[in-house]
Order: C-alpha cells, then sequence, then structure tokens
C-alpha cells in the first residue's frame, strides 16, 4: 500500500483502528507532517502573537530595530561585541584626562 | 581501567587508550586538526594579504586625534568617538576577496512571515522593502541630525570654559550619548535601506560540495567511504540550513532560540518519525563535526581579551565562574546525585560558563553522550530566553546602576548574542560591561575544556583509587583539545604581536570573522543535526529522568546570580571604583 495514501487514511486518529492497520512508514510520514505543522503553526502564528502578552515586545522591538542577533552563542557572532571590545580597548588607551572641576 | 571506548552513537567522543602513529591520518581527532588548522592557515594567508588600504596612516590619524582630545577635554568628545568610528570601519573583511568568502558562505537570510526570504528575494519585494524602511530611516536621519547639532552645541559650550566646568561638561557628556544612541538606531536603520535582491540557493549549493570534500577526504582516510559519506552529506547539509533558516526568523531572535536548537529538533523529528536513512548514517559524524569546529573556535579565544575590561572583570568572569562551575559539580554529585558524571559537568558548564559554546567543548573534553549535549543546550536555551527578558527589567525596576547591571548580566546570562540584547537595552555603558564581561569569560572555555580533559583521563576514567601513569593520560587524552588550545596560543600570539588596531583589522575582522566564525558555525550546525539524528526520544527521556539537570541548573544558576551581584558590586564599586568612573 503506498504509504502516503495510507498514512492520510488514518490521519484523524492516530491510535484508532485504521491506523494499527497502516505501515510503520505510513505513521511516520503523518508524524512528520504533524510535527512541521505544528512547527510552523507555533513559529508563523503562536509565538509572534504571544510575544505581546508575555511582556516581550518592548524587548522584541528593541532587538528588531536594532537589528541584534540575539540568538547567537560566541561572542565573535555578534556585532555588539566587536563594538563593545573596540570601545573598551580605546577607553583605556585613551582616557580622557583633561581638565575639570572649577565649579563644585 | 574503566573501558571508555564505547559505541561512537553514544558518546561525543571515543577513543581507545593506545597511541599509534598511523593515529596521524587515522583519528579523526588528528583530522580535525589538520583540517581545523588547514581552513585557519587559508584565513592568515587571504586576510592578512588584503589588508585595508592606507590601514596603518588611517590608525596613526585616528590615535592622533584620540590622544589629542583625550588630553583636552575630562570626558568623551565627539572627536574622540569619530575616531574610533574611523578605525572600526577598518576591516580586511570589507575586501573584494572578504565580501566574496561572505557572499559564498552565506547562510539563510531574516525573514519574518515568508520561509522563502530566507533564501531568495527578487527585485520588486527588495525595493518594496526598501520603500518602507525609507520613512523609518528618514526620521531616524532627522533625529541623529538634530542630536549631533545639540552634541556639537553642548561640547562647544563646555570648550568656551575650558572643559573646567562640571555642570557644562556633564550636559556635553549628557547629549554626546544621546547622539550615540540617535547614531546606533540610524545605523541599524541604514541597514534595511540598503536591501538587496538575493539568491543564496547557488552559494549554499557549492558550499555543500566543498563541505562534502572536506571532510570527505578525512573520512576516506579514516576507512570511510567518500561517496557513501557526500550521498548522506546532502541531506545533512540540507537539514542545517533549513535549521539556519528557522534560526534566521525575527520571532525566533526575539526569543534567542538559535539554529543550535533547531538543528537538534529537526534531526530529531527526522530520526523518531521517519527514521533516519541508513544511506544517510555515514554522513551523520557528531564527533567529527564538534571537533573540527572546536579547533577553529580555539582560533576565536585570545587570551589578550581578558584584560579588556582590567581586573574587575577578570573576578567577575575568571574567579567567579570557575567556582560556581566547581560548586554546581560538586552539588550535583553529592547533593542531587545525578547519575552521570558527564551530565553534572557539562550542565555545570553550560550553566557558568556561556551556554552552548561551554557544553559543546566540556561534553566533547569528557567525552559525554549525545543526549547530554542535547539536555544541556535545552535548558541553555529556555532559561536564557527568560534572563534576557527578567533581568533588564528587573534592573530597570530597582534602578541598579547600568555597568553594575552590565556585570552582571555579562557574568550569568549564558548565551553571547542575549547579553547583547540585554545589555543593550539597558544602555550603552550596559553593553560595552556585558559584552566585555561575557567575552573574557567566553575565553575561559579553553581552559576549562583543557581541565575537564585531563581531570577525566586522570581521574574519572579509571579505577577508584587506582593511580594513572602519564602516559596513560596521554593515551586517553581527547587529542583534537591540543588543536583547540593549539590555535587559541598561537591566535593569541598573533593578536598581542600585531597589536590592538592591526589585529581588529585582520585577524578579528580578518581570520577569524571572515573564516574561522563562518565555518564553525556551519560544523556546529552539522553536529547538531547529527545529533538528532541519532537520537532516540525515549533515551533524552531517559536523561530528565526525576527533573535533576533542572534542578542542578536552577540551583547552580541562583548561586551564579549571587555570587555575580556581590563580586561585580565589590569590584565595580568598592575597589576599584577608578575603573567603573572610566567606563
Amino acid at each position: 500500500m503506498n504509504p502516503v495514501i495510507s498514512a492520510i487514511s488514518c490521519m484523524k486518529d492516530l491510535d484508532g483502528p485504521t491506523c494499527n492497520t497502516v505501515s510503520v512508514r505510513g505513521k511516520g510520514i503523518i508524524k512528520l507532517l504533524f510535527s512541521i505543522i505544528v512547527i510552523a503553526f507555533l513559529m508563523l502564528f503562536a509565538m509572534p502573537r504571544l510575544v505581546p502578552v508575555l511582556g516581550l515586545k518592548p524587548m522584541a522591538e528593541f532587538i528588531e530595530e536594532r537589528n541584534i542577533d540575539a540568538n547567537m552563542y560566541f561572542y565573535t557572532e555578534v556585532a555588539e561585541f566587536s563594538e563593545a571590545n573596540i570601545h573598551m580597548d580605546n577607553t583605556w588607551a585613551y582616557t580622557p584626562t583633561g581638565p575639570r572641576n572649577t565649579n563644585p | 581501567m574503566a573501558d571508555n571506548a564505547s559505541s561512537g552513537n553514544e558518546q561525543v567522543v571515543t577513543d581507545k587508550a593506545t597511541s599509534k602513529l598511523s593515529d596521524l591520518w587515522t583519528k579523526e581527532d588528528y583530522w580535525a586538526i589538520w583540517l581545523g588548522f588547514l581552513m585557519l592557515i587559508f584565513g592568515i594567508l587571504i586576510f592578512f594579504n588584503n589588508t585595508p588600504a592606507d590601514m596603518q596612516a588611517k590608525i596613526d590619524t585616528a590615535n592622533q586625534t584620540l590622544t589629542a582630545e583625550a588630553a583636552k577635554a575630562p570626558f568623551k568628545t565627539i572627536a574622540w568617538y569619530q575616531a574610533v568610528e574611523a578605525k572600526q570601519k577598518l576591516k580586511a573583511t570589507s575586501s573584494p576577496i572578504g565580501k566574496k568568502i561572505a557572499s559564498f558562505t552565506s547562510k539563510p537570510k531574516g525573514w519574518t512571515s515568508n520561509p522563502l526570504d530566507a533564501i531568495f528575494m527578487g527585485k520588486a519585494k527588495a525595493d518594496a522593502k526598501v520603500q518602507s524602511a525609507t520613512a523609518k530611516y528618514d526620521a531616524a536621519s532627522a533625529k541623529l541630525a538634530e542630536a549631533f547639532t545639540a552634541a556639537q552645541a553642548a561640547e562647544t559650550v563646555a570648550a568656551q570654559a575650558n572643559f573646567t566646568d562640571d555642570t557644562l561638561n556633564g550636559t556635553a557628556e549628557k547629549s554626546i550619548a544621546d547622539w550615540r544612541a540617535a547614531s546606533a538606531k540610524a545605523s541599524s536603520a541604514k541597514k534595511k535601506v540598503g536591501a538587496k535582491p538575493y539568491n543564496v540557493i547557488p552559494g549554499l549549493i557549492g558550499l555543500m560540495i566543498v563541505l562534502a570534500i572536506f571532510f570527505g577526504i578525512g573520512m576516506q582516510a579514516m576507512g570511510g567511504s567518500l561517496g557513501k559519506f557526500m550521498a548522506g552529506f546532502a541531506i545533512v547539509f540540507f537539514i542545517a540550513v533549513i535549521a539556519y533558516a528557522a534560526s534566521s526568523n525575527a520571532t525566533m531572535k526575539q526569543y534567542g532560540i538559535g539554529y543550535a536548537a533547531w538543528a537538534i529538533l529537526f534531526g530529531l523529528i527526522i530520526s523518531n518519525t521517519v527514521g533516519t536513512p541508513k544511506w544517510v548514517m555515514p554522513a551523520v559524524q557528531t564527533e567529527y563535526y564538534i571537533k573540527t569546529g572546536l579547533v577553529l573556535l580555539g582560533a576565536e579565544i585570545l587570551f589578550g581579551k581578558i584584560l579588556s575590561i582590567g581586573v574587575p572583570g577578570i573576578f567577575v568572569a575568571w574567579v567567579v565562574t570557575p567556582i560556581v562551575l566547581v560548586t554546581t559539580y560538586i552539588f550535583g554529585q553529592k547533593v542531587v546525585k545525578i547519575p552521570s558524571k558527564t551530565l553534572n559537568i557539562t550542565v555545570s558548564a553550560d550553566m557558568s560558563v556561556c551556554g552552548v559554546s561551554a557544553a559543546i567543548a566540556t561534553a566533547a573534553a569528557c567525552r559525554a553522550k549525545k543526549e547530554e549535549l542535547t539536555l544541556a543546550v535545552g535548558l541553555s536555551l529556555v532559561f536564557t530566553s527568560i534572563m534576557m527578558i527578567v533581568m533588564p527589567a528587573f534592573i530597570k525596576a530597582v534602578g541598579m546602576p547600568e555597568i553594575l547591571g552590565g556585570a552582571w548580566m555579562g557574568g550569568t546570562i549564558d548565551a553571547t548574542g542575549a547579553v547583547a540584547a540585554a545589555g543593550a537595552f539597558l544602555g550603552d555603558k550596559a553593553l560595552y560591561v556585558a559584552a566585555t564581561v561575557k567575552m573574557i569569560q567566553n575565553v575561559l572555555i579553553g581552559v576549562i575544556a583543557f581541565c575537564v580533559a585531563v581531570y577525566w583521563c586522570a581521574r574519572v576514567d579509571c579505577i577508584p583509587g587506582q593511580k594513572v601513569a602519564a602516559v596513560e593520560i596521554w593515551h586517553r587524552f581527547p587529542k583534537f583539545v591540543l588543536g583547540f588550545i593549539g590555535a587559541s596560543i598561537i591566535f593569541s600570539l598573533l593578536d598581542q604581536g600585531l597589536g590592538k588596531d592591526v589585529s581588529y583589522a585582520v585577524l578579528d575582522h580578518g581570520a577569524i570573522r571572515g573564516m574561522s566564525k563562518i565555518f564553525r558555525g556551519w560544523f556546529f550546525c552539522l553536529a547538531f543535526v547529527s545529533i538528532g539524528l541519532a537520537t532516540n526520544f525515549r533515551e533524552l527521556k531517559h536523561q530528565f529522568k526525576g527533573g535533576k539537570p533542572l534542578i542542578l541548573y536552577v540551583c547552580g544558576q541562583s548561586l551564579n546570580l549571587i555570587l555575580t551581584l556581590t563580586m561585580a558590586y565589590i569590584m565595580f564599586y568598592k575597589v576599584f571604583p577608578e575603573i567603573t568612573a572610566r567606563i
């Protein structure tokens, strides 16, 4: 039996009697399709709508506005680290030391 | 002595306790070193020969300005920042060949609602994107011009008083900070206005072929079949591309969910639904990809960075972190009673050092099971997302100083990207401190991986009470760690020898960000896809039994939060307030 056809035939009830007759591969395809649908639903529909609900909106908008790679793992992958590094290096090497304080 | 040379599918690293000369060309540890170093040498040759035009003259001019401005005013003037920006623009990756490499190795692009935008965008859509971004850019540019005028005016007034009036100096400093913030916004808006049509498919196909040959040569030498490897590699690479595309989604960036999580998830879904096809298995080489990636990661660990924020940074990142790591590990063994020592140390390192990168390096060094690494990555992902949102909100709510908040977040939030987002959300100073502390912590990975590898060879992988001979330690030592440490030492020496400015232009923004970083990302992604493709959900569930890893993570992170905050406060505000004032 064509695994896709058999998979579709038991789409409504994974553990029901119809599915028991479906091949293991067919069940696998159903599960794979179901997983893809769940991921697409979460990624494209549920998670964007949860941003304001979970109180993430200010940070989410900030990340979007500044275009920060907030899901990277190492400092060389994030542009802000390079900016911070060069800023700190120059802060130590060229610390402003000009005149101060005649107006306490 | 315990035999740790069990099934290759179960462990991240497998070695037998013998050493032969032929290991040099038949073991993946050594192949990881050869391939990693080949890539690094290639990167050095390319970028050291394609330095920015008039680099030294531009650096000298900028440094003269910086010296003059530093002597002129007691704060960072507009010219001071402009001189730093001039040096910041000097990048070997901006050379024609650097751009070609970046284009050839391009990952899927960012997208919001249409996944196809990750790999292809036509001219009409790019034009529409530019048009919709133009209004924001114009507004940001107008605000920038306004902020610049105000900053210039405030600085002029302060200069007329010879920079001796504290009130005027403070006003100028505040105006300059506003101009910097407006500049950051305008810079981000400018990138969106520059949207161009693209098609990354040909580049991805080319990259897949190059990487298949690159790893396939080693596979052939190690007794595998080049043809079978290349056939399976196409699928592993395809899933890696999908993982990168998923992580490029705007919402996923906002949640801090990166490619590692997606790679594992997609691999898991395939292996636990339709099953990983047998013909793909020759390319499911977790250890091979991880070890090669780690050798490249070694080049990104520059020891000179540990002094980037002086002594306070060393205390926050290099004293607190090992204390938390060791304490959490002991707590896991004695109190939580985690059944697996490798799981315990992987979660402890993941939580205390810097999340996924540290978990990868530690898991490989102690021969952790792939399910253990998966679990550590999952825990890190969940807590990173929470901490990235909660910590800046808490810091703002309690009115904690920016620098203290930055140091606290840099020392505790696992993922570096999340540290950047949380730090920048608080302000520029918080970002600089958070990023620098996290960067210093990143450097610790090399030391920790080395210490864990030695400790496991000498103390864990042996019969209790038995003394292990040095030669035995050598036999058991995961050799790729030598490549990892070697790359780190060589690149650290180059970094020191070149000087900060030249190193920034040709090493950091050349061989590292133009070569090592790009390929290392792909190798780790391939490794995580392989982990997913070879893992069964039931095995993963078994590792999480009783929620012990979660308890370990929560307890360890709580200790980390308390110790890091205490140490940051003592160092930045009690012992070295003059350093804090300079930031």
